[in-house]
């Protein structure tokens, strides 16, 4: 209990370190420029008219913050293990208590919280924008961002497992492609499997099985096109399958980590 | 205290920035709000064919034309997904065409009856149903996540709400012919509205001279619907020129349907202007072209009667 204790505030210390240091280096103000271009988008739009593109517009409007707040959560990640190593503030850090498992945490749970704010900004303004036109999003916008928080989530522990084995430009770029694409790679795998001879088949499915679908925390068209909120079954084993995802990329990456020579 | 104001200073350039950004975007919208008027009512966008020539020759239309269209037609697949209220369709592979594996797609008969085309039997789901989906509980999950529903007999939504959308994507690219034929049929569904829809297509056909299903569309509405049988007439006529001149193997198939259909719509128009003779040598013409063609076929027997 002790030693849960001691973690608990070694992680928060380290997540605290890093959400400063994202505000010192104005990290956020790259989220505010969007916003901000966000806003200008929608006034831009908004003196068109809405009338009757409504639909088109909550489309437009949810997948950019999808697309924001992936690509900031991908650029927070990408950087957090290999700049602590190339500026050598990771030698201070290990010298403490600390593992270096213990680090990897601390700075994923920063990640992680950074993203979220980026999230939340893009989505205050998005929903916001669409509320100053008169639309709605329903309470099924609720778990679109519980969903997004826990895409983000897989999405922070898997960039970060890359940029231990990769450099900085190659995590960023496999972190983006394996995030972006995941609707179109399901979407191929789907339409190859049937026709597929048996070893093409068990290929195509390992792969499917062993990478994180993304795509299935989008809520996206659901919010778009005025469904029903989803069942409590599949928000259940979506954060399972979420926690399962980040908690074998951040055993990966601790593994990894502890064997790099730094 | 200095350290603070210099603080301060440094972050005015990005403040700056953001101020700036805003003030152009809004600026941007406020100029052009001005030129463009929301939904179905906005002028008429119809080039002549002189303007069109010169269009062609100007290097930002070549620049810009691709990404017109890739809007149009991006528009177009929402216009679909929104009919389908988020289900999303596709093309079988061939390999299902071979089994017949795929969940099947067909349109409900409240909404046939509504002027809803049927499916062919080469679309189905995005997302396969639990029958044919391999993937256990990652399935079920998508299916509970994605808008997904039972297509084999189902019903649209109002396409009154898609309106805007055939005007953006006729806005987009005034040489997207689906977007006229499919967006005047909508229009139409309004029977209060078939002046509108008739504008509209009139509009295409001014962007699209060559576009046959367009005056074949025109023919059909001002017949079937108008009833001002001498108004369709010309359309109809200039369609079956059209498509006289085109190789039948170089047309598409909305262009192929178009053909025959201003065959059968000539057809039936003359007969009901009360021009039997004119009326059967286009069926004649028609059942030479298309010797299976029923209506053609069908109103030869008919007149042939004592």
């Amino acid at each position: 209990m002790e030693t849960l204790k001691r973690k608990s505030v070694v992680y928060l210390a380290l997540a605290h370190a890093t959400l400063l240091e994202s505000m010192r280096r104005k990290d956020l103000y790259v989220a505010g420029i969007l916003a901000v271009l966000m806003i200008g988008t929608a006034a831009t739009v908004g003196s068109f008219g809405v009338k009757g593109i409504e639909l088109f517009l909550k489309d437009v409007a949810l997948t950019v913050i999808n697309l924001l707040s992936v690509v900031l959560a991908v650029l927070f990640a990408a950087r957090q293990i290999p700049e602590e190593v190339s500026h050598r503030t990771v030698y201070p850090l290990l010298a403490r208590p600390i593992s270096r498992g213990d680090l990897l945490f601390g700075k994923y749970l920063g990640a992680l919280a950074l993203s979220v704010i980026g999230l939340l900004i893009f989505a205050a303004v998005g929903a916001g924008a669409l509320a100053y036109y008169g639309l709605t999003l329903g309470g099924i916008f609720w778990q679109f961002l519980l969903l997004r928080v826990l895409a983000l989530a897989v999405v922070v522990a898997m960039t970060m497992a890359l940029s231990l084995v990769m450099t900085p430009g190659a995590t960023v770029t496999l972190a983006l492609l394996l995030t972006i694409g995941s609707a179109t790679f399901s979407g191929a795998v789907k339409l190859l499997v049937p026709g597929s001879s048996p070893a093409q088949q068990i290929l195509l499915k390992g792969a499917y099985y062993v990478l994180p679908q993304l795509n299935l925390f989008d809520l996206t068209k659901k919010v778009s096109y005025g469904w029903q909120p989803v069942a409590g079954w599949a928000m259940g084993t979506l954060t399972v399958y979420a926690l399962l995802f980040v908690a074998l990329f951040l055993a990966l990456g601790a593994l990894r980590f502890r064997r790099q020579a730094l | 205290m200095s350290s603070t104001g210099a603080k301060k200073r440094g972050d005015l350039p990005q403040i700056a920035l953001c101020a700036a950004l805003f003030v152009a975007t809004a600026t941007v919208g406020g100029v052009l709000a001005p030129r463009a008027q929301s939904e179905v009512e906005m002028p008429r966008t119809g080039l002549t064919r002189a303007q069109h020539t010169r269009l062609e020759e100007v290097a930002s239309a070549s620049l810009f034309g691709q990404f017109r269209s890739n809007m149009a037609d991006f528009l177009y697949l929402k216009v679909d997904k929104y009919l389908h209220n988020g289900v999303e369709l596709r093309a079988l592979t061939p390999y299902e065409e071979e089994v017949e594996h795929a969940d099947k797609v067909g349109v409900a008969e409240s909404d046939i009856r509504e002027g809803f085309k049927q499916h062919g039997h080469d679309e189905t789901t995005v997302v396969p149903s639990k029958q044919s989906d391999w993937r256990g509980i990652l399935g079920d999950l998508e299916r509970e996540v994605q808008p997904y529903q039972d297509m084999s007999a189902h019903t649209h939504r109002d396409p009154k709400e898609a309106l805007p959308l055939f005007r953006l994507m006729t806005w987009s690219n005034p040489n997207f012919i689906p977007g006229y034929t499919l967006g005047a049929m909508m229009i139409a569904r309004d029977r209060s509205k078939v002046d509108d829809a008739i504008a509209f297509l009139k509009e295409g056909e001014a962007n699209n001279p060559q576009a046959l299903e367009i005056k074949t569309e025109l023919g059909h509405f001002l017949t079937g619907r108008k009833r001002d049988f001498e108004a369709a007439v010309p359309y109809l006529r200039e369609a079956i020129a059209i498509g006289k001149q085109r190789d039948p193997k170089t047309m598409t198939e909305d262009e192929a349907e178009a053909f025959q259909n201003a065959y059968r719509w000539l057809v039936l128009n003359r007969r009901e202007a009360g021009q039997p003779a004119e009326a059967r040598a286009a069926a004649e013409e028609c059942v030479a072209r298309y010797p299976n063609d029923v209506v053609c076929r069908h109103y030869l027997a008919e007149s042939s009667k004592p």
